[in-house]
């Protein structure tokens, strides 16, 4: 049964990313603001991304390099190779926020931070400093990327052309993505202390 | 004078003195040491950001009414930018710091504006605290001042050369400190 976690994660991931591209960001354009484009600045996958880390751990990688690599490559029509590179390095974006939040809890969290939670509140707390970590390492590892030409080379590149506020609308949209996980979670916060209270005994 | 005041003066000038030591002696020595290049206002051992640091974990937030105008005077006048990037760079930083403390005490369920050394929460243990401050505060001043100076320099490495030059200041302070933790100790032990 543990295996089919991993083609669930790549399909959930896949499924926010082309909900997000093919209708949300086509919505967003005809939004009647030519510089605040308020669609794209909610990155839903971001969200979606902390949630299968909050429940994987480091076994997250997989599912998230995967789906990466394909949407890389089939929907942003990157070279294989390339693909393959912006995707391992995104996925290591990720699992280094857990392992620092793993550094601050002093906690295992190799199979996650919901294995072991103390309580939903706690919990969602944890969430919140993991996406907040996690964007920011983003925010900056995809503005260093963008510095150096390599977005140029891909269709992609016509996301990232404000160059001055680049950085600062990754972060932004990034935590607002976050956001929108953490809301779903926090509407789901009894439910959660319910399972979590069975869980724990 | 107040005694909390006088200190949080005392440790202001000290950090003052660090940015003077930064910019005028330290700078320069590296520029010679390993060509200016590109990004030549930002250095790769950064240690007020370690003083910075230790000072936040130690006191909280209150030490933050410090240490803006310090770095607003530091970068006006040693690194001699302007008053705007040094005014944006005082508010990166000193928010960052403030994020950081936040972010580390909203998990635990702490007060955010409080230091670590309280002596209440004895499993938090200092270096971890440093250190996270340290790499979360330097993550939001790379990326503040990116966006800053993208439009003037667009180096991939720009970024990174905060973080780097951040968290190795960091870790210079924070072995300066444990050497010579004893004497201190023996110091205060004795008044």
């Amino acid at each position: 049964m543990l295996i089919l976690i991993y083609p669930l994660a790549v399909a959930l991931l896949l499924a926010t990313c082309v909900l997000f591209l093919k209708i949300l960001v086509p919505l967003g354009a005809n939004l009647p603001f030519e510089h605040f484009n308020l669609v794209t600045l909610v990155f839903l996958p971001f969200g979606v991304k902390v949630l299968v880390t909050l429940l994987m751990g480091y076994r997250a990688f997989v599912p998230l390099w995967i789906s990466k690599t394909l949407m890389n490559y089939f929907y942003f029509e990157a070279s294989l190779p390339m693909a393959m590179s912006i995707a391992t390095l995104m996925s290591l974006v990720f699992m280094a926020g857990l392992a620092v939040t793993g550094y601050m809890l002093r906690r295992d969290v190799s199979q996650g931070l919901l294995v072991n939670a103390a309580c939903a509140s706690t919990l969602i707390r944890q969430v919140l400093f993991l996406s907040i970590f996690t964007s920011l390492l983003i925010a900056l590892v995809q503005s260093s990327l963008s510095f150096s030409g390599m977005y140029q080379t891909l269709p992609i590149g016509r996301l990232h052309q404000h160059a001055t506020g680049l950085p600062i609308l990754f972060l932004l949209s990034d935590l607002l993505g976050a956001l929108a996980a953490f809301g779903i979670l926090y509407s789901m916060k009894n439910q959660l202390s319910r399972w979590l209270n069975i869980k724990n005994g | 004078m107040d005694e909390k005041l006088k200190l949080h003066i005392f440790l202001a000038a000290l950090l003052l003195m660090l940015f003077a030591f930064q910019f005028e002696v330290l700078q320069p020595f590296e520029k010679s040491l390993l060509g200016k290049g590109q990004i030549h206002f930002v250095d790769w051992l950064f240690l007020p950001h370690g003083l910075k640091v230790i000072f936040v974990v130690l006191l909280g937030a209150s030490v933050l009414w410090g240490i803006f105008p310090v770095q607003l005077v530091a970068m006006w006048f040693f690194l001699g930018t302007s008053f705007e990037t040094a005014l944006v760079y005082a508010m990166i930083a000193t928010s960052g710091l403030w994020v950081s403390l936040a972010l580390l005490n909203l998990p635990a369920g702490r007060p955010l504006n409080k230091g670590f050394t309280s002596g209440e929460d004895t499993s938090f243990r200092l270096f971890r605290a440093v250190i996270l401050i340290a790499l979360i505060t330097s993550l939001v001043t790379a990326l503040g001042m990116t966006a800053w100076y993208a439009s003037v320099d667009g180096e991939w490495v720009f970024p990174f050369k905060f973080l780097i030059g951040d968290m190795l200041g960091t870790l210079v302070i924070l072995t300066i400190l444990v050497a010579v933790r004893k004497p201190i100790l023996n110091t205060v032990k004795f008044k």
